[in-house]
């Protein structure tokens, strides 16, 4: 306060100051300019605006007043103007201390042309606006004594900024703009007027041009009075062009300005009052050819791969722009599919998943309005198996695919090939390039080139082949296979010398070879262990994964986690041990991380609890659960943390937990099962004491409560028995695999239920004995029996985990190190079962069978591994779904008819180029000789290896596999199991076959002779006349498929045929020559397969002779050339069709077409003119043509073109 | 000069490789020595295969008017038969054959040409011919076929293409034989000839 009262005093001070400076001159005078600075000089004597003010006032007090008169001056850039005679103004009287105020029309005479002296202006210009010049100026005042003409007062000044006003600012249309037209006419012309509004004194006129012609300078369009379509002047700021406006035409340009004017008349304005121009388009054809036009879509999934949308269309319509993407989530970005058709196939989606999909039309920079969005389902991936002989159906019809490119998947035959580079190739279809298949039951990609395929337009191959890039099948092995190991790895050593990786196992090892480079070779262990060798011998370990086929959108900051509730009821099992990592589904989340689902069981018709974790870096979300169906789980929540109540309506089999905006953060497996009863007796034997059996049942049922079995347990009375000879308690069993009992533990069987003959063989029987002759065992059970044997006194744990074994569980060791785990399959004191557990125990088939012998052997019983893993491994591979074979399912195990088990490993196969070296490679009690000496029986010198012909297909030569199983032979007498499987073009065939020893002699070994023919060995009395008359594997617990019916529907089916050798083909080099007696030749050549063919024109001399039989005696010309002989033969034309077909080349004569260079017109003939562009287009043809039809419509054309003499050409090949 | 003769000089300087058969119409335009020089220029025997097929190119556009002497053309079997017979050394079943021949002259040239198809003989002939032709480059394998291309005859091809082959099998006998019209076949022990004129099935202008 106090620094305002200083300053406001200093203040008064200077004024007073400067006042009595003043105070030498009797009149203050004081000019007033009050902006806006109208330029136009007439508006400062304007009576109505007062702008211009000149104060006056008359200080000194001595005299009683004084007449005055005023001078004006203004000065502005390069000019002065001023006052010229003082006479024509008025005189103005003051009084002292009155002031005196003039304004308005008081200074028109000082602001009269002629009363103004004009420097740097030109009067006559002046005169015509009274316009001042733009800039700064000064206007100033002097006070004047009339009559002595003194200066009476201080001259006063004001500061001015002459400039004209802007011209409006041009708004709607907006400036190049389209506008819509609309019906009627109604366009609104908008603009803003950039002076400061003076009263309603501005005119605004607008005019409107049409551009023409096209494209013409619109400030040029604008100087055109012709093409002046609308002038309205108005005083508002838009104008409502409509139809009573001329009619604006529909895509013409057009212009408009607007110019701003004084209604005085005054010259205010720039540019004499005109705005800039602006140009608008009249809407446009295309726009208003589409208005109204709507697209109806229809859509259906047609593959797994595939779905179509199809949609009325129109001929004004230049392009369409199909957009699809999955359906369940808004967010998911729509994928745009541009085409000029109504129809259009939307290749490489996902099998089995509901896409939506909507179209729009464009024409030009038109656009109609999005269709209706349609719904459709790609249909489900079918697995095939090796034994299954269904090729897709083709349509009848070809209709060839317009293009392929990188990343397209493409149907051959059962496979699906990623392509990797594709060109067309001659004509439309037609592709040659590189991909990929993956064949699933093989786990393997393989890489693949094809040439000239004929593709249609379901991306589906109809002819030609695709061809595996290989050197062969033992650089392919090396190529990305997985091997796996029969048993679990205990060390491995990678040998630098040798380029060697050694696995050891047990007592035994295998060696696997680097890989070549940029390779790797995968190896498995029993253990789910995997060993990625890689081209510089380095061995990485990890445990096999199984990624689920599901996405979630959940990364590893932001995913629900479902963990085991306080009050869980049935079990909740998630990822422990990393050696099962392989039985808990992985999905692989968008940001590289994993993510493993748990397992959560619910009895049927029940209700449980499981919790869920949120985790989260993003702001706070509601999570809701729901199954696979939809139906939404109710939840509390605590923090980040969920608890769901499950029940079992809708038969769930997953719980997925969505955020707000719909994503899926998490997935469960529910595991839902109705109520099992299993019987249990317990039979107390020669004096041993059985647990208590309620207290067991109630154990029991606990324990095996996620499987939902419900025990029903009593105890028999004490059972003597004599089967302890030895008196050392009970023999035990040898066999670490449980597979089979002891003598004395079958002799106690065999009594028991001698003497029980109506024993309830549904029930599982546990003798307690009272000792072991293994004072360690406490227990044994074979897997998958319903015999086991309990030591007296053992804790129910042991019965628990007995009869876990019988429910077919394994071990939890050698995968875990025993001990290690709290599950009740290992050696500790856990109680615990996994969720791969519930699912093995429910999916055993429950088939109860206590008895070891024969009669079990004709149904296979599946003892170790996953079952449904296990079945389709080695028989139907119809449960894989592309999926890499668990590292553990290397072995099969069933009991033959005769009694003895067999093992069935999976393959070793040694190969070169030319052959494929087989091994069986033992692993039981027969010695090699033994085996030697058998399979000499066989007819077949057998080393330690056998050498087989690679078996091809008349389709497929070069890419080939041929994989034998590996044996693990048990018992004498000898049980052989053979899988050999063929891969070969589109078809995929399994060739199986098994024998047992013979019913009645027990040591007769039959079956080679079949491998060799199999042809021949097709009928099903075949095997049934060597002993064995069905096998049946067990599928999902509770199917069962004839392995023998499938493998023999397989072989009659197929049309694959052995490759003979060149020495069968050609004895001494020599094909048959012709014979017009004994068409010998002809015959020779019929009968051979396409790869034979093409093994025979691998050899340059038996290709040139094979020529030569073609083209004997000479002189002739083949229609069918010679150099295509192959495809010929892929159309079964018959040589004598060949030799029939053919024309004397000195007959041979044509006129070249017109259309050949340099020598159309010309007549010529075969080896003369145009005989090599001839021959060029003749081979083109048929390398074009699929089919014989073809050929032959084909040659009618090219003989139309040359002109050639139709006699000359012999009847066609029919 | 046909694009073909580029095509086969860029593929003997392994600028281009072509799908099998291409070169089968190699010599299909050939109209000038400079073609021959050019197609030739990457062999030893340039000057010889320029000559045998300057010679095949001349007799083929000659006219065989007039009729020739039976004997003439036996004798011409004849010495065509010693030569082979030389040849075939070691193949004894085949030289067997050869020996035992009767040469016989047949009126009906058209029989001639029926008998051909059915010639067992002459075929295993080529047989052993083209069992030792074996070359490493591939240049070589492909003219062969080409020769076939140009002469559309198994005796033609075998003269033309001699310089690469080291037997002692001018084949001088034969051409003379063939170029007076004279066709054969070998029917069991028979070496049956006869004569066309201006209608020749292996060797005339088109």
């Amino acid at each position: 306060m106090k620094n305002w009262i200083r300053n406001t005093v200093l203040m008064i001070l200077l004024l007073l100051a400067s006042i009595g400076r003043g105070q030498n001159y009797p009149v203050q005078a004081f000019v007033q300019l009050t902006p806006p600075y109208s330029s136009y000089l007439p508006d400062y004597s304007d009576p109505f605006n007062n702008q211009l003010k000149v104060l006056l006032t008359l200080t000194d007090f001595s005299v009683p007043s004084y007449q005055v008169k005023l001078r004006l001056r203004i000065e502005g850039q390069g000019y002065t103007i001023q006052s010229a005679d003082l006479t024509n103004f008025p005189a103005i009287l003051l009084s002292p201390g009155v002031p005196v105020e003039i304004s308005g029309s008081d200074l028109a005479p000082y602001l009269a042309t002629q009363n103004l002296i004009f420097n740097g202006i030109d009067v006559a210009n002046y005169e015509q606006s009274k316009i001042l010049p733009e800039g700064p100026a000064t206007i100033c005042i002097e006070v004047v004594d009339i009559p002595t003409g003194a200066i009476l007062g201080n001259e006063s000044c004001a500061q001015s900024w002459f400039y004209k006003h802007q011209t409006p600012l041009l708004n709607l249309p907006i400036c190049g703009s389209e506008i819509t037209p609309t019906s009627p006419q109604s366009v609104m012309f908008q603009w803003t007027p950039m002076h400061m509004s003076i009263g309603q004194n501005t005119n605004y006129q607008f005019e409107l041009f049409k551009v023409y012609p096209e494209g013409d300078d619109p400030n040029v369009v604008v100087s055109n009075p012709f093409l002046k379509i609308a002038d309205i002047t108005t005083s508002n700021t838009f104008v409502l062009y409509d139809l009573t406006n001329t009619p604006l035409e529909i895509g013409e340009e057009y212009v408009w300005r607007i110019r701003a004017s004084d209604i005085t008349g005054r010259d205010l304005f720039n540019n004499s009052g005109y705005s800039q121009v602006c140009t608008f388009t009249y809407g446009n054809v295309a726009g208003s050819l589409l208005d109204g036009y709507n697209i109806q879509l229809n859509s259906v999934g047609t593959s797994k791969r595939q779905g179509k949308a199809t949609w009325n269309t129109s001929g004004i319509i230049d392009e369409y722009i199909l957009e699809v993407r999955k359906t369940g989530n808004p967010n998911y970005q729509w994928f745009p599919y541009p085409t000029t058709n109504g129809e259009l196939k939307v290749n490489n989606l996902e099998p089995e998943t509901e896409y939506e999909c909507r179209v729009k039309g464009k024409l030009a920079e038109a656009e109609t309005d999005w269709s209706n969005t349609s719904v459709f389902t790609t249909l489900a991936q079918q697995d095939y198996a090796c034994n299954n002989e269904a090729i897709p159906g083709l349509p009848p019809v070809f209709k060839p695919a317009s293009s392929v490119g990188t990343g397209n998947i493409v149907q051959v035959g059962q496979f699906e090939m990623i392509v990797a580079s594709a060109q067309p190739s001659g004509i439309q279809g037609s592709f040659t390039g590189e991909g990929v298949i993956f064949i699933p039951f093989m786990m393997m990609p393989l890489a693949v080139e094809f040439e000239n395929v004929m593709i249609d337009e379901n991306l589906t191959v109809h002819a030609g082949r695709v061809n595996a890039i290989t050197k062969g099948v033992a650089a392919w092995v090396n190529e990305g296979v997985t091997h796996s190991i029969p048993g679990t790895v205990d060390s491995y050593t990678s040998d630098q010398q040798d380029s060697i990786v050694v696995f050891y196992f047990g007592n035994e090892s295998l060696e696997f070879d680097w890989p070549t480079p940029g390779n790797t070779v995968t190896v498995t262990d029993e253990s789910n262990k995997q060993y990625v060798i890689d081209e510089y011998g380095n061995v990485t370990e990890s445990y096999i994964i199984e990624y689920d086929s599901e996405s979630l959108d959940a990364t590893a900051n932001y995913q629900v986690i479902f963990k085991e509730a306080s009050s869980d009821q049935f079990g909740f099992d998630e990822k422990e041990y990393d050696p099962w990592t392989l039985f808990y589904p992985c999905i692989l989340l968008s940001d590289s991380s994993k993510y493993f689902t748990s397992y959560k069981a619910i009895k049927d018709g029940q209700t449980d609890q499981v919790k869920a974790e949120l985790i989260s870096d993003q702001s706070a979300t509601t999570i809701t659960f729901k199954d696979e169906d939809g139906s939404t789980y109710s939840s509390s929540v605590a923090g980040n943390t969920y608890t769901i109540d499950l029940n079992t309506l809708s038969d769930p089999e997953y719980l997925y937990a969505y955020d707000n905006n719909g994503l899926k953060l998490g997935k469960l497996n529910l595991i839902v099962y109705e109520q099992k009863d299993i019987d249990v007796v317990l039979v107390p034997v020669n004096g041993a004491t059985a647990t208590n059996d309620a207290n067991l049942t109630s154990y029991l049922n606990n324990i095996y409560r996620a499987a939902n079995l419900n025990f029903n347990i009593s105890t028999d009375s004490n059972f003597q028995s004599t089967f302890d000879i030895d008196g050392n308690g009970l023999q035990s069993a040898s066999d670490e695999e449980l597979s089979n009992y002891s003598a004395e533990m079958k002799a106690l069987r065999d009594e028991y239920f001698d003497a029980n003959p109506s024993a309830n063989k549904d029930a599982m029987y546990l003798f307690v004995v009272p000792s072991f002759d293994d004072p360690t065992a406490d227990g044994y059970m074979v897997r998958g029996k319903s015999m086991g044997f309990i030591k007296s006194g053992a804790a129910d744990r042991t019965y628990a985990h007995e009869l876990g074994h019988g429910f077919q569980l394994r071990h939890s060791f050698p995968a875990n190190v025993s001990g290690s785990t709290t599950n009740l399959m290992d050696y500790s004191n856990g109680e615990d079962l996994a969720g791969f557990q519930w699912k093995g125990i429910r999916d055993f088939s429950f088939a109860f069978s206590f008895l070891d012998d024969a009669e079990d052997g004709a149904s296979l019983t599946i003892l170790q591994g996953k079952p449904d893993h296990i079945i389709a491994a080695d028989f139907l591979f119809d449960h894989l779904g592309g999926n890499s074979l668990p590292g553990s399912l290397t072995m099969l195990k069933y009991v033959a008819p005769g009694g003895n088990e067999v093992s069935v490993g999976f393959f070793q196969e040694l190969a070169d180029d030319d052959q494929v070296i087989y091994e069986i490679e033992l692993k039981s009690s027969m010695s090699l000789d033994t085996l030697k000496q058998i399979t000499r029986d066989w007819g077949m010198d057998l080393g330690y290896s056998y050498a087989y012909y690679v078996w091809s297909t008349p389709t497929f030569d070069h890419s080939y596999a041929v994989w034998l199983d590996q044996y693990y032979l048990q018992k004498p007498p000898l049980v052989v199991e053979m899988i050999a499987r063929i891969v070969a073009g589109p078809f995929l065939a399994t060739y199986g076959f098994s024998y047992d020893e013979d019913a009645l002699t027990g040591n007769q070994l039959q079956g080679w002779d079949y491998f060799w023919n199999a042809l021949e060995f097709i009928p099903a009395a075949a095997f049934v006349t060597k002993g064995i008359k069905s096998m049946k594997v067990l599928k999902n617990g509770n199917q069962t498929v004839d392995v023998i019916e499938n493998s023999i529907k397989v072989l009659d089916k197929t049309k694959f045929a052995k490759v003979r050798s060149l020495d069968e083909l050609a004895p001494n080099g020599s094909i048959p020559p012709n014979s017009a007696t004994n068409n010998l030749f002809h015959k020779w050549f019929d009968e051979l397969s396409e790869a034979e063919l093409n093994l025979i024109l691998q050899n340059s001399k038996l290709k040139k002779t094979l020529q030569n039989r073609i083209r004997w005696p000479s002189s002739f010309h083949e229609w069918c050339m010679v150099c295509e002989i192959q495809k010929f033969k892929s159309w079964n034309v018959p040589m004598s069709e060949i030799h029939r077909f053919r024309t004397k080349t000195n007959s041979l004569t044509w006129k070249v077409p017109s259309d050949i260079p340099n020598i159309g017109g010309q007549v010529g003939g075969h080896g003369a003119t145009g005989s090599t562009t001839f021959h060029n287009e003749l081979r083109s043809m048929i390398q074009n043509c699929s089919s014989l039809s073809e050929f032959n419509s084909g040659l009618s054309l090219l003989i139309n073109r040359w002109q050639i003499d139709p006699s000359l050409l012999p009847s066609i090949i029919n | 000069m046909e694009a073909i003769i580029e095509d086969w000089v860029n593929f003997c300087t392994g600028k281009k490789s072509f799908e099998e058969g291409h070169f089968y119409s190699l010599f299909h335009g050939i109209n000038s020595r400079q073609e021959l020089e050019k197609i030739f220029q990457f062999f030893d025997q340039k000057l010889d295969l320029i000559e045998r097929t300057k010679r095949y190119l001349e007799l083929r556009s000659s006219q065989n008017m007039k009729r020739a002497d039976e004997n003439l053309l036996k004798k011409f079997l004849h010495e065509d038969l010693k030569e082979k017979e030389t040849i075939l050394k070691i193949n004894s079943s085949l030289r067997e054959k050869y020996s035992q021949l009767q040469i016989i002259y047949v009126e009906d040239h058209k029989k001639i040409e029926e008998l051909r198809f059915d010639d067992q003989t002459s075929q295993e002939f080529f047989d052993f011919i083209d069992f030792e032709l074996v070359h490493e480059d591939e240049r070589i394998d492909i003219l062969y076929d080409s020769f076939y291309g140009l002469t559309a005859d198994f005796d033609y091809r075998l003269f033309l293409f001699l310089p690469f082959i080291r037997i002692e099998y001018d084949m001088t006998s034969l051409i003379e034989f063939k170029k007076k019209g004279g066709v054969y076949a070998i029917q069991e022990n028979n070496l049956l000839f006869s004569m066309q004129i201006n209608d020749s099935s292996t060797a005339q202008p088109v």
